[in-house]
């Protein structure tokens, strides 16, 4: 067994332990915490892919950024939401047996259509070519994004203002 | 099974998205289906880079992945901030606005 | 740094004059922002600016619309790489269509504070403005255009996230409204999910085919089905999941079923323009970017294949059902925003029922869908805008939208009431009206189309069937108008821009539906012929 497949195995077992956590947690701050815990293991993944520049920004912005985000609305909500989750169990069931047939379906297609197990063949990109794609290739994209983000940035603040009077 | 290669990363990203799916069903919380949506873009990054690594060999899968780990900050921050909103205006007592949405 | 530029490929001025549009409305977000930053926060200055970027914006796309010719022109992309930003005469329609809705919501946003200004102190709930609106409304409506004009998923999804996320703020945005406050929760999880699954369906389809590009999606997957040859109907699942899961982001912004239920609560819940904006702007948009993907599969599938055959029937399907659901629910509605919310899921299923011709066999009708839709939109734009601001003129003044502040208009306002009734029966589709001009269109496409696909009758049908049902909601404002009165309530005093807005919308349907009825069709065919195609077909490297 090579050193990647352990490294995979034991990632996957930790990414999927923490969705698991994410599905069965009763409680929101748990559930924030079990997300924490898949980003970061997605991360890693991503330097066993080689994309080191994305498994950096994963845990930058997403682990870094998006979940404080989210821990600071469990926080302030967290009256108006209460702690405990509610789930009925009917639906639950229902919802649980759906969920599990997708994941048979989708991975008996996965399986059957994403062919041999070839050895990547491509050279490490770096953070360079990066840089330049996305101010040459996509850079429609990465402008509308600007935009985006300082619309949101607005929304957010706007929303989030002191009443006034 | 001993080599990694693409059907590993994407049965796990199945794996993500299922529960991501799950959980946006299941949970009556706002900040608990946020988190769903949040898993479900993970296992769409995942699948992204997996098949620009094993696949395509090109950076485009790269950089797609880039741009929605960016998406779904930007999502988080506005529905956060709907959310303290609402709470906001839930904590107020406020006689005159009392009707609520059907459903 | 000189051996970095030599490699670096950066847009050329006549590219950038293609999408000058676009670029007037980033200028005038920009221009709203720093405005308000040296003058203060006066929401009538940064209405004013915002106007004047969508009036600078129709004759920015009308100037675009000369130099667009046959086959459009796609750009923005260095040599080589397929194009990332598109302009066809059916994207600068969207442009021009989404600039003229602009302007009428900044002009019913004017009128409406005027109004509130006019009672300034009895209802303090409503009122919605500064800067920040501006900025989230124009943001949106640049997401809406990028939407139709592109043909790359990684633009198309942050197109639509760039739609959506300013809108789910903008429902907010009167702080005061705790209806708001709910419809913009409601809106941003079901939106948030959405968004979610459409990303994986691209994540898959990129992995089916190795590119982000639509078009070489397209022809790829139609090389596909002709190597499994005619007769042997080989599915290729990943791809039916992959356009499967990036439908369930385009259903959602339609707002068709089964991912409608965000509409009705949201249209309630967000102040009256922004109701407006979204039920006209949010489903054209939607509509647009389904077509887009519809024509770009279908097209490239000459002759047709398994696969697009079975898009048009879940397309179908979806459609039926969405109409017909749209309208059982409207006839149990007593708010008047909510029996024009469910009006307008059921005119997006009328619309979708186009969208399921586009991959009819016979490839020269291949663009008949389209025009029917783009003729759809545009009276469909008239009427809805003049219904909404009718009801917005109502709603403001009785601080209600049920259906009895209505009683007795006819007398009460003659002039709101009129145009009102004009507009709702031109919902139904009565002639000499516009509704009437496009659903015939409508029809006919579909009619024609069954030639090769047998079951569009059936859409037909159930088209002819629901506008009978619908008659029986909008009739029911026309009575409350006219035929119940109360006569202790007095006459309205409404402003004069908004009796216009209303008005011109009234009469411009009736000349649709008399004068301009075949220039209407003639038009919107124009409009739908040529589009853009990939140029030359991308080297295929395509696995079993």
């Amino acid at each position: 067994m090579t050193g990647e497949a352990i490294a995979f195995y034991l990632l996957a077992a930790v990414v999927t332990a923490f969705a698991l956590g994410c599905v069965l947690a009763s409680n929101i701050v748990r559930m924030a915490l079990c997300l924490l815990g898949t980003l970061g293991g997605v991360a890693l993944l991503y330097f066993l892919m080689a994309a080191n520049f994305l498994g950096a920004i994963q845990l930058i912005v997403y682990a870094g950024g998006t979940l404080i985000v989210i821990v600071f609305g469990v926080m302030l909500t967290s009256r108006a939401y209460g702690t405990k989750l509610r789930v009925r169990p009917l639906e639950m069931i229902g919802a649980a047996v759906v969920t599990l047939a997708l994941l048979a379906g989708l991975t008996a297609i996965l399986v059957r259509t994403a062919g041999p197990v070839v050895s990547p063949s491509t050279p490490d990109f770096g953070v360079a070519q990066i840089g330049t794609e996305l101010l040459s290739t996509y850079l429609v994209p990465f402008e509308v994004i600007s935009v985006l983000l300082l619309a949101v940035m607005i929304g957010a603040a706007y929303l989030v203002q002191p009443e006034k009077k | 099974m001993l080599t990694i290669g693409l059907t590993h990363y994407l049965v796990l990203a199945a794996v993500l998205f299922c529960c991501g799916l799950y959980v946006m069903t299941t949970k009556r919380n706002a900040v608990g289906i946020l988190i769903g949506a949040e898993l479900v873009l993970n296992a769409a990054c995942l699948n992204l880079v997996a098949f620009s690594r094993y696949r395509t060999g090109r950076l485009d899968g790269q950089i797609a992945a880039l741009f929605v780990i960016v998406l779904a900050a930007a999502e988080a921050a506005i529905a956060i901030a709907i959310f303290v909103n609402y709470y906001r205006l839930l904590s107020t007592i406020d006689a005159d606005e009392g009707r609520q949405l059907r459903g | 740094m000189k051996l970095l530029l030599a490699n670096t490929w950066l847009p050329t001025s006549a590219e950038l004059h293609l999408f000058s549009p676009e670029l007037v409305l980033t200028g005038t977000i920009v221009a709203v922002l720093l405005v308000a930053l040296v003058a203060g926060r006066r929401p009538q200055l940064s209405a004013m600016i915002a106007l004047l970027g969508a009036l600078l914006g129709v004759l920015a796309t009308a100037h675009v619309a000369r130099v667009v010719g046959d086959g459009g022109l796609g750009g923005l992309a260095p040599p080589g790489e397929p194009p990332m930003l598109i302009a066809d005469r059916f994207s600068v329609f969207f442009k021009l269509f989404l600039f003229v809705l602009l302007a009428a919501i900044i002009w019913l946003w004017l009128t409406g504070t005027i109004e509130r200004r006019m009672r300034a102190t009895s209802r303090p709930v409503g009122d919605v403005g500064g800067p920040e609106f501006f900025v989230l409304l124009l943001t949106s409506a640049l997401g809406m255009m990028l939407m139709v004009g592109s043909l790359n998923l990684l633009v198309i999804i942050i197109a639509m996230e760039t739609a959506s996320l300013p809108s789910y703020a903008i429902v907010a945005a009167d702080r005061r409204s705790r209806l708001g406050a709910e419809a913009a929760l409601k809106y941003v999880l079901f939106g948030a999910a959405s968004a979610a699954i459409m990303v994986y369906g691209v994540s898959l389809l990129y992995g089916r085919f190795g590119t982000l590009d639509l078009g070489a999606v397209a022809q790829a997957s139609s090389l596909w089905s002709h190597q499994q040859d005619a007769g042997a109907t080989g599915t290729d699942w990943l791809f039916c999941l992959g356009l499967a899961a990036l439908g369930v982001g385009v259903v959602f912004k339609i707002a068709a079923v089964p991912m409608h239920y965000w509409c009705p609560d949201v249209f309630e819940g967000a102040p009256i323009e922004i109701t407006t904006w979204l039920s006209i702007a949010s489903k054209a948009a939607g509509l647009g970017l389904l077509l887009r993907i519809v024509t770009t599969l279908g097209g490239a599938a000459a002759g047709g294949t398994h696969h697009t055959e079975l898009l048009a029937w879940a397309i179908g399907i979806l459609a039926a059902v969405t109409c017909t659901v749209g309208n059982l629910a409207a006839l149990r509605q007593e708010s008047v925003k909510r029996i024009l919310a469910y009006s307008s899921i059921a005119h997006a299923g009328y619309m979708m029922m186009a969208a399921a011709i586009l991959v009819a066999p016979a490839g020269t009708a291949a663009n008949v869908g389209i025009s029917a839709v783009v003729a759809y939109l545009l009276v469909y734009l008239l009427m809805n805008v003049g219904a909404f601001g009718a009801a917005a003129l109502v709603t403001w003044h009785a601080g209600t939208d049920h259906l009895s502040a209505f009683t007795g208009l006819g007398r009460r306002a003659p002039w709101i009431a009129v145009p009102l009734a004009v507009c709702l029966f031109s919902l139904v589709g009565l002639p000499p009206l516009g509704g009437f001009a496009a659903k015939w269109f409508l029809l006919v496409a579909l009619g024609t189309s069954a030639a090769a696909q047998p079951w569009l009758w059936g859409l037909v049908v159930i088209a002819v069937v629901n506008t009978a049902i619908s008659l029986y909601y909008y009739v029911r404002i026309i009575r409350q108008m006219f035929l119940t009165d109360d006569a202790t309530l007095p006459r309205l005093q409404v402003p004069f821009g908004g009796l216009a807005l209303v008005n011109v919308c009234a009469v411009v349907i009736l000349l649709i539906g008399t004068l301009w009825f075949s220039p209407l069709g003639e038009r919107a065919g124009r409009l739908a012929s040529n589009l853009y195609v990939q140029p030359t077909p991308p080297a295929l490297t395509l696995q079993p």
